[in-house]
């Protein structure tokens, strides 16, 4: 007899949109131990959110720990971390989370998401000081269920290149990089009342031996929090928010730079706000109860997949779009699942994409959705990985009604299931009127070399095996010990790393600092949009069917500890991370 | 009507009251809580006591729970003896406000006689108690506490099921994992963050 599931790749089960952003209440293989299923939400009632940049502030402020960073043209920014409600489907009540807000706005906050921050390279930086006014319990407390969440917060600035103490190290340790024999307290943590100010210099890497490497520049980068042990339900409960780079090449104006589709455009020396037409797009899965409560599973290591889906913090909510090309920088927020998104319309046609970015920024030249080395018309995004997309919707008519629609199927946090002909509708693209475009995407964006032959040879190779050790999850047989480092790199020594994964579990390997390039996976060439020469990764997957990988990494200009884990968070939580310390570089 | 009776029957009718209100207005409820999320199951202590495990074991307290059984060579020659030193770093907490379970994964030899003489083998303390019940209930707990590999055949054998230590606090409902083969100061910081929430 076929399953539900088999039944639906085959395409023979009616109204099958609605299959995986139903699904059921397993939380585990057991029968006895079910979680209870979301109710049912009807897709595409409200707009997507975008939340708007955090008002600079005026004059800044002194921040004695940032001084070594800041001078003329360093922005100043104040964030607030704090419990909130928010409606997340008109049909719920407002659900309480946590969230990050700009303070120095009184505007009301009804995002899930932190505010939107736009900076740009080599221009100062920016300082943002960090107060956790979160409540002693979480809403929902003592429901383990419910209440989860632990009100300590570290917060990294994920893919950015910037100081250890602004990395968000996921606790307050003892030890130091230079010394480890000698007890030294360093705090990383700010504790309910207390601030702290994290320093983004936003220099290219190599600019402190004067070798700035200016491709190496991101453009979707995201904050959340890292906290030791609790940055699953920290991050499910909704602290993060998007961090968007520009320079003069990526520049956030259709009339300059590379003139991607922006919200601003530069004519006879008057710059107005259009659009938009650069949209960040969140993916999240939640379960919420009939009161809107998130629930949350503190006991379930696999990773937990949610049964309602969330983009920028609302359910399956829908854009009006003008006929042109739009940018869309996906970023997947999961804790645990995998998605392949469709263009798609109300009948299940698909239509195509062009990808210009990844974690490492704009790519070095646009690769088509499908394309012969990759004929599904559709894009994967692991947790925490980026893809940014250019969609032109100037050949479809206006009322047309397209869809990013996921057809990946997930049963547990193990690793994603088969593609299936029909997924779920995670947002609703309603196409307007066709409009001027001077937007483009030229036929290279941000062109570079290739990590030399001469590099590679010189480099020291390191393996690294991402491991289920006796139910916990470990990095070469050890569980993260943050007194302790797994390795040191010298600052300035390129290295090799050999990622590897023993059984039949995916992991979305991050690596904190720096871009990996990717050399081999499987020790084939990698595909276009993650292979060394066209992208740069801050997140790969291995293991299950995804293999193994080989990548270049090279530290530069910032010493000190900084970490790398599995972004399944639920795996990270149970240790599967490790201390790396970058030590200066050898005479 | 007595007035202990008269009590009863007010309580009753203010929570029929209540259910009827939360019914018509949608009111919240109250946090079902961990009464419903943890199995209430009933286990046998190495002092041949019958407890429930809610009500007995972890309502209101801070606990450390790992699964094992007597003749475990795997994992137990190391969990045990780091939970022995998580203990005595614990100091006189342990009695008190913090408890540390084994369930035994093997009650059919592990009987309570069994389990006694193995507490003081390895020198469990006052506050840590060892407890077997019936195989099919304690699977049960085990896999709701998140002890338990996808793989039926892996799940099966109860040799894999050593590693983990479950610690939470039910007061604040706060709920954690890590593995038992962690250094026992590891194991003893990990835990502090749900016995002194705010503080490292």
């Amino acid at each position: 007899m076929l399953t539900r599931r088999e039944l639906v790749k085959l395409g023979l089960l009616g109204g099958g949109y609605t299959v995986l952003a139903s699904g059921s209440g397993l939380r585990r293989v057991f029968a006895d131990d079910e979680l209870p299923a979301s109710p049912q939400l009807q897709p595409f009632q409200v707009s997507l959110p975008v939340p708007p940049e955090p008002k600079e502030v005026v004059g800044g402020f002194t921040s004695t720990d940032c001084s070594d960073f800041t001078g003329s043209g360093t922005r100043f920014f104040q964030i607030v971390e704090e419990e909130r409600s928010v409606q997340i489907h008109p049909a719920l009540p407002a659900t309480p989370i946590w969230g990050y807000r700009d303070a120095n706005t009184s505007s009301a906050w009804n995002f899930v998401l932190g505010p939107t921050f736009k900076v740009r390279m080599n221009e100062g930086g920016v300082v943002v000081r960090m107060t956790n006014n979160l409540p002693a319990h979480p809403a929902g407390f003592p429901d383990p269920l419910r209440g989860f969440g632990v009100n300590r917060m570290t917060t990294h600035l994920h893919g950015g290149h910037h100081p250890s103490r602004s990395d968000g190290f996921p606790d307050n340790i003892n030890s130091f990089f230079d010394d480890n024999k000698t007890s030294r307290f360093h705090r990383f943590v700010s504790e309910p009342g207390q601030s702290y100010d994290y320093c983004y210099p936003l220099l290219d890497p190599g600019f402190s031996t004067h070798e700035a490497d200016a491709t190496e520049r991101p453009s979707t980068l995201w904050y959340h929090d890292h906290f030791f042990d609790f940055t699953g339900p920290n991050v499910y409960r909704g602290l993060a928010g998007f961090f968007l780079v520009f320079d003069d090449l990526d520049t956030g104006n259709e009339a300059t730079g590379l003139m991607l589709p922006s919200n601003k455009f530069t004519s006879q020396g008057v710059t107005n706000d259009v659009g938009p037409f650069d949209i960040p797009l969140v993916l999240q899965d939640k379960r919420v109860d009939s009161f809107g409560r998130l629930i949350y599973d503190p006991l379930d290591h696999d990773g937990f997949l949610g049964d309602t889906f969330l983009v920028n913090g609302a359910v399956q909510p829908f854009l009006a779009v003008k006929g042109r090309k739009y940018r869309f920088r996906f970023l997947n927020g999961s804790n645990a699942r995998f998605y392949r998104i469709f263009l798609t319309n109300e009948s299940g046609q698909t239509f195509p994409m062009i990808q210009i970015a990844t974690e490492g920024g704009l790519l070095a030249k646009p690769i088509a959705i499908p394309s012969t080395q990759n004929p599904s018309p559709s894009f994967q995004i692991a947790p925490a990985e980026r893809v940014e997309v250019v969609v032109d919707f100037s050949s479809f008519s206006k009322g047309t009604k397209l869809f990013f629609e996921n057809r990946l199927a997930q049963d547990d946090g193990r690793k994603p299931g088969d593609v299936l002909s029909r997924g779920t509708r995670l947002l609703r693209l309603d196409v307007g009127e066709a409009v001027d475009d001077p937007s483009q995407v030229p036929a290279y964006l941000r062109p570079f070399a290739a990590i030399s032959a001469t590099d590679l040879a010189a480099a020291t190779r390191k393996e690294f095996k991402f491991e289920r050790t006796d139910g916990a999850w470990a990095i070469n047989g050890r569980f993260a010990d943050l007194e302790h480092a797994l390795t040191t790199s010298a600052e300035g020594q390129g290295e090799i790393w050999h990622l590897d994964s023993g059984g039949g579990w995916a992991h979305p390997v991050h690596i904190h600092l720096e871009y990996m390039r990717v050399l081999r996976r499987d020790g084939k060439l990698p595909p276009p949009n993650e292979r060394d020469g066209m992208a740069k990764k801050d997140t790969i997957v291995i293991g299950a069917d995804f293999g193994n990988v080989d990548i270049f990494i090279k530290f530069r200009d910032f010493l000190g500890p900084f970490v790398f884990h599995c972004h399944n968070i639920e795996h990270e939580d149970m240790r599967m991370m490790a201390r790396m310390d970058i030590l200066p570089r050898k005479t | 009507m007595n007035r202990r009776k008269l009590g009863s029957v007010l309580f009753l009718a203010s929570i029929l009251v209540s259910c009827v209100l939360a019914a018509f207005v949608g009111l919240e409820p109250a946090s079902a809580g961990a009464e419903s999320y943890f199995p209430n199951v009933v286990l046998t202590t190495h002092d041949n006591k019958t407890v429930r495990f809610y009500d007995d074991l972890v309502k209101g307290k801070v606990v450390l729970i790992n699964f094992m059984f007597t003749s475990c060579k795997r994992f137990c020659p190391v969990t045990t003896p780091n939970l022995v030193k998580v203990q005595a770093a614990l100091g006189d907490r342990v009695g008190r406000d913090i408890f540390l379970y084994s369930i035994s994964l093997d009650p059919a030899t592990d009987t309570p006689e069994v389990l006694k003489n193995y507490a003081k083998k390895v020198g469990a303390g006052p506050g840590w108690t060892f407890l077997t019940g019936k195989k099919e209930t304690i699977d049960k707990l085990r896999r709701k506490l998140g002890v338990y590999d996808r793989d039926p055949v892996i799940d099966a054998d109860i040799t894999q099921h050593g590693g983990l230590v479950v610690y939470g606090n039910d007061a604040i409902g706060r709920w954690a994992s890590i593995s038992g083969l962690n250094k026992p100061e590891v194991i003893v910081r990990a835990v502090s963050r749900v016995v002194e929430p705010g503080h490292p």
